[in-house]
């Protein structure tokens, strides 16, 4: 079991969080006013809430990161397999690639990688 | 010539056409480098060797390759025209490069699909197909139609994606070979991996009960999309139903007859009862490509044969040119006057009388009425299922045919008929779309009349 | 019993609680995190496995990669909070029924069959190295075309899903 490991980490950090939270609402004083219940922002009113809308171009750099992302789960089997596949697995490897550049290519001339 | 040369050559307008839409700013693409590329490989087609195997049998080249590609060759060239031709400044500005790629991108996939060797050739070439086409169907951004139509596609697509992918683990998990072939011995749960595999292939042909996209999405997406998803995107499923059919499901296609032949009368009795009551056009065209589907199947119900292979070859390439026919007609409507409601080919005689022919010939083959192709086809494929002994499912045929008779002469009579009063817009010929509508209607004539196009076929397989 | 046995058991009953509150979640990006947590599970079982490749591209993949996506998809609607449709309870029922019919054939389909052994013939010295070789390799057996047309297959998608989430400019009109 060489997870075990991995699996009491996962425990111990979950334990830390709720350990932290949980102390903190035993321990912490309840405040009588509402106002000093909310998140400290120097002193300051709040502004809004935190669920603004996002700019859509959050969502096509999320994207663009997916499908290399992708193609990075598909490179880490070559790199292992680099002694037996050699030249010809380069090549392909490359060909792989540079089709999937062709996408950043995309992006990068219609200017959806410039922000705002 | 190379086997892979029709590939190449898709593959590498793909390429340039995105190389072009990037680099070219405001002059946009050439769209012949997307049609000529087609021309160019729909050309090369009958030079090819009848049998390859390429990368270790990954790639098979074989005659039913061949004629299906033909298909979708013929379907993406006539799409691709139609959806360059004659734009409108008001509408569509210039053509779009990614628009041309997406739609090569679909036809790679669909070819790549029939000549798969192995099984995951077969289910990456499947979503190569169909995602692309996904993406098209949304295409026109400002149209709220056509986002609801991608996004149930889209929906849709991921489920049937889903029991697909169900249905190919276990299979490959319980065979324990990527071979498009056979298992040796009977596979444990070969009933639920049949019926997930079934389910993928019943989704793309659009039989019912999986059919629930087609009308949102015919109707929201742009027409040539529209074309596309009714002639080559079934072609593609009914090839995938093929590969299946000749590989991992080979033995159990005699238990699976009752079930094909279930499948086939629902769809056909579903698909014209709901066209009856249709309004708008191309969600008409939805429901009557759904009872098609239906009549296809009957091909297979006398078990598998080269006579029902070249019976279901011969409709499916009758359906697709009716389709192509047909479909010109509504994309030249909907320019005229933007819309496509069944009233807008109001007295279309007197406004257009050549399309208005084209589309009773269209309309007329798709309904199976001799001396047209669509007769033709449909004769094969009853005596296919009368040879198989189903004969139920013949009479329920016959009877579907000819409801559905009436109502594709509903739309005939509209523009025939009802030609007093106002009439619509009238709007000015294109001329390419033209040409190519003239084409497919000789085309339906002539495949009616002329016996050696089903003889080819069958001497070929 | 395996000593991997509690663990499967433990996140088993983690995925199937999470998978039932993400469905039944009024509140969408809560819905997401619980996704993610599913998909964590399914993280876990691969590991228990033995299949390390598959759990990298699940965390990789799937809790990196989409569930960042889908936030950042909630994040461009209006509100989080949109979700307020309540199903119907005959829509529940019928739901809750359907499920349970497939939940149930599995599940029969599953305990009556009499499955092969499940373990190969020879073990995988180094499963992702013989996965590289077979990926790239263009002979018999190999995957090399499948391989490569994944890269057309991203390719596509990923110009297709740019133009269509791209915020319309003046200069592009749609298609007809």
């Amino acid at each position: 079991m060489n997870y075990l490991i991995v699996f009491l980490e996962l425990l111990l950090s979950m334990a830390l969080v709720v350990g932290a939270l949980a102390f903190s609402r035993l321990l912490a004083p309840r405040p009588a006013v509402q106002t000093e219940s909310r998140p400290y922002e120097c002193g300051a009113e709040l502004v809004g809430n935190a669920r603004v809308r996002f700019h859509a171009g959050y969502y096509l750099v999320a994207l663009l990161f997916l499908v290399f992302d992708v193609e990075a789960a598909f490179l880490y089997p070559w790199a292992m397999a680099q002694a037996q596949v050699g030249l010809v697995g380069l090549i392909e490897i490359v060909v792989f690639i540079s089709i999937l550049l062709l996408a950043l290519v995309y992006a990068w001339k219609k200017r959806v990688l410039e922000w705002l | 010539m190379p086997a892979w040369l029709p590939e190449a050559l898709i593959f590498f307008s793909l390429v340039f056409l995105l190389l072009q839409e990037s680099f070219a700013g405001e002059r946009g693409v050439t769209p012949l480098l997307a049609w000529g590329a087609q021309a160019l490989a729909l050309f090369c087609l009958p030079f090819l060797p009848g049998e390859a195997s390429l990368l270790g049998g990954s790639f098979l080249l074989h005659p039913q390759a061949l004629l299906f590609k033909a298909i979708f060759l013929l379907s993406a060239l006539v799409c691709t025209l139609y959806a360059v031709e004659r734009p409108n400044p008001d509408r569509e500005g210039r053509i779009r490069g990614e628009f041309l790629m997406t739609l090569q991108a679909s036809l790679l996939g669909a070819m790549v699909l029939v000549s798969a060797g192995d099984l995951i050739t077969l289910l990456i070439g499947l979503e190569l197909a169909t995602l692309p086409a996904v993406a098209l169907s949304a295409w026109a951004r400002r149209n709220p139609q056509s986002g609801e139509g991608g996004l149930k596609y889209v929906l849709l697509a991921a489920l049937s994606s889903a029991l697909l992918l169900f249905g190919f683990a276990l299979l490959i998990g319980l065979s324990g070979s990527l071979a498009l072939e056979a298992p040796a011995r009977p596979l444990p749960l070969q009933g639920l991996v049949l019926a997930l595999l079934l389910a993928g292939a019943g989704f793309k042909l659009s039989l019912p009960p999986f059919h629930l996209w087609a009308a949102d999405v015919y109707q929201g997406a742009p027409t040539p999309v529209a074309i596309w998803l009714s002639t080559a995107s079934k072609a593609a499923g009914l090839a995938f139903l093929f590969q299946l059919l000749q590989g991992p499901l080979a033995g159990a296609l005699p238990d699976m007859l009752p079930l094909l032949a279930l499948l086939a009368v629902l769809a056909m009795s579903l698909g014209n009862l709901v066209a009856v009551l249709q309004q708008n056009l191309k969600r008409f065209m939805a429901y009557s490509s759904i009872s098609q589907a239906g009549y296809l199947l009957l091909g297979l119900l006398d078990g598998w044969s080269d006579a029902g292979l070249a019976a279901m070859l011969y409709y499916m390439l009758v359906y697709v040119i009716g389709n192509l026919v047909v479909f010109g007609v509504i994309l030249e409507r909907e320019r005229d006057c933007g819309a496509t409601e069944i009233e807008d080919f109001r007295g279309l005689i007197r406004l257009r009388p050549g399309l208005a022919t084209a589309m009773l010939l269209g309309l007329l083959s798709l309904a199976g009425i001799p001396p047209l192709a669509g007769f033709t086809g449909k004769w094969f494929l009853f005596a296919q299922a009368a040879a198989g002994g189903w004969y139920w499912v013949v009479l329920l045929a016959a009877v579907n045919s000819t409801i559905s008779l009436y109502y594709y002469l509903r739309i005939v009579r509209q523009m025939f008929i009802e030609v007093d009063g106002d009439l619509p817009v009238r709007g000015d010929g294109g001329t390419r779309a033209g040409r190519i509508i003239a084409a497919g209607t000789v085309a339906i004539c002539l495949a009616g009349i002329l016996p050696w196009l089903y003889e080819g076929m069958r001497g070929m397989l | 019993m395996r000593p991997s046995d509690p663990f499967f058991y433990l996140f088993a009953l983690l995925a199937l609680g999470l998978a039932r509150a993400c469905v039944c979640s009024q509140h969408l990006l809560r819905a997401t995190l619980y996704l993610a947590g599913v998909l964590f599970c399914g993280a876990a079982f691969y590991v228990i496995l033995d299949a390390e490749f598959l759990a990298g591209i699940q965390l990789l993949v799937y809790i990196g990669g989409i569930s960042v996506l889908l936030i950042f998809a909630i994040m461009l609607t209006r509100g989080p909070d949109l979700l307020k449709d309540r199903p119907s309870p005959l829509r529940r029922n019928l739901a809750l029924a359907l499920s349970l019919s497939f939940m149930g054939l599995c599940s029969f389909l599953v305990l009556r069959t009499d499955w092969p052994a499940a373990l190969p013939a020879e073990p995988h010295e180094n499963p992702v190295r013989d996965m590289g070789v077979r990926l790239l390799n263009p002979g018999e057996g190999g995957l090399l075309l499948p391989f490569e047309v994944i890269s057309v297959l991203l390719l596509c998608v990923a110009i297709a899903a740019i133009y269509l989430a791209r915020p319309g400019s003046g200069e592009e009109r749609p298609l007809s």
